[in-house]
């Protein structure tokens, strides 16, 4: 699977948006003139192998992320990965690893706020988005035994577009957003992944403070998050890999701290489901902690 | 306000505003620099509960309340308006219309409150703030402006 969208599969934000989903983002508006600052720490575990070779693969990604309102419907966005990979596995009855880090693929997105209502306490927001994941990162990375495989690559070398529409809705005790997207995945360097489709919800309840009180008191959320994210199978020499590729649904419980300036949030994605093609690798669990700065 | 105040005036405020609320105090005209007069007065409603300590206080303050009212007329800013905001719904919406709002020309201080979708915009002196304005500008922030008014008894 193509490094970049392991990590994308594993939630990488399509948005960066103030308040809510931890394991994606939202179409929650960023103001005119506003920067959002956000940065991201991944770790995700995969591990549970049916080929037998008792592959173990640890991704560990810090991600930052920038937003900007260029209009009080069109925000501009740009996320930039920093990826650590190791994968681990039995070859000709030795346990070998290989091991790479470096810059991701670079994503650039608009989002344009299409329908928006707002309610004394509440608001609706749907909101389509498109952007292109272009070819920054590093895509040669090798190790002592030569250059790693695509699943260790911190880069894809390839442009990959993708688009969506998201939807969000607000009030003070709760709030749920929901997301569709696709990205059509390219061929370089002789791999092309799976195009990649997903849909994820999210659920933020209120904890605290029980009642509100005057002014802008800080929120602390219950969040459970779902993501059903579904690729196609890769592309090796343009030979179809039939070990790749499948469907996964994570279940996401999680925290999130909300102040007026910056959110601190935490959860894991726990897959529920895991229906993969061939000896496709599975995930064990994905832990996400971000902290988000408005600006 | 501590900036405005000397350590004394400053402790008669801090004794205040553990007797009165915010809009009995400042009823109007209490918002300088971005922040309300009583935010960080460690008041809460806990010396209220306390009866003894309610009245030593009340003795107290019923000197200094003249002092202060002067003070705050000194520093009281210009006109205030009252927005009723739709849409607005956690902490983090509330930066948004706050840094809109402080970027408007003349605007000293604004004040929002989540539960009533209330923003009070404070002027600096004579400046006024026009409805048209505030609208544009609750826009750029990603809401929408159901209702404008003046506060009652604004200069």
């Amino acid at each position: 699977m193509k490094p970049c969208l392991l990590a994308l599969a594993a939630g990488l934000p399509a948005f960066a948006a103030p308040g809510a989903p931890i394991t994606f983002n939202t179409a929650l508006p960023v103001a005119r003139g506003e920067f959002i600052a956000r940065a991201q720490a991944i770790s995700n575990q995969s591990g549970e192998d049916p080929s037998g070779a008792h592959r173990d693969r640890t991704a560990r990604t810090l991600v930052g992320v920038l937003g900007y309102g260029a209009t009080p419907r069109l925000a501009l966005f740009g996320v930039l990965p920093y990826r650590d990979s190791e994968l681990s596995l039995d070859s000709a009855g030795q346990r070998v690893s290989r091991k790479a880090e470096g810059w991701g693929d670079l994503r650039l997105f608009g989002r344009y706020t299409l329908l928006q209502r707002d309610r004394p306490g509440n608001n609706f927001r749907l909101a389509p988005f498109f952007g292109l994941e272009t070819p920054t990162g590093r895509d040669h990375a090798d190790d002592a035994l030569g250059e790693v495989p695509p699943p260790v690559q911190p880069g894809s070398g390839s442009w990959d577009p993708f688009a969506g529409l998201v939807a969000t809705y607000q009030t003070f005790a709760y709030q749920w957003d929901a997301q569709i997207s696709y990205q059509n995945n390219n061929a370089a360097n002789g791999f092309e992944a799976g195009d990649l489709g997903r849909l994820d919800a999210s659920l933020q309840y209120r904890l605290l403070p029980r009642r509100m009180g005057s002014g802008v008191p800080d929120f602390l959320y219950g969040v459970i998050e779902a993501n059903l994210i579904h690729q196609r199978r890769n592309k090796v020499g343009g030979v179809t890999d039939p070990d790749s590729g499948g469907t996964r649904l994570f279940l996401a419980p999680g925290l999130q701290y909300v102040t007026r300036r910056w959110i601190l949030e935490a959860a894991v994605q726990l897959p529920v489901v895991q229906d993969l093609n061939g000896t496709a690798l599975e995930n064990e669990s994905i832990t996400r902690v971000s902290f988000r700065y408005n600006f | 306000m501590n900036r405005l105040l000397n350590p004394d005036l400053s402790q008669i405020c801090t004794d205040l505003a553990c007797l009165l609320s915010p809009q009995e105090i400042f009823p109007r005209s209490a918002v300088i620099n971005d922040t309300p007069l009583l935010r960080g007065f460690p008041c809460e409603n806990n010396i209220l509960r306390d009866t003894s300590t309610n009245l030593w206080n009340l003795r107290v303050n019923s000197v200094s309340a003249t002092l202060l009212l002067a003070v705050t007329s000194w520093a009281a800013a210009g006109q205030v308006y009252r927005l009723q905001v739709d849409g607005l719904a956690c902490p983090f919406c509330a930066y948004g219309i706050e840094k809109q709002m402080s970027h408007t020309q003349g605007v000293k201080g604004v004040d929002v409150d989540l539960q009533s979708g209330q923003v009070l915009v404070t002027m600096d002196g004579d400046n006024r703030l026009d409805e048209a304005t505030a609208r544009q500008q609750v826009k750029a922030a990603g809401f929408t402006l159901r209702g404008f008014s003046a506060a009652p008894g604004g200069e």
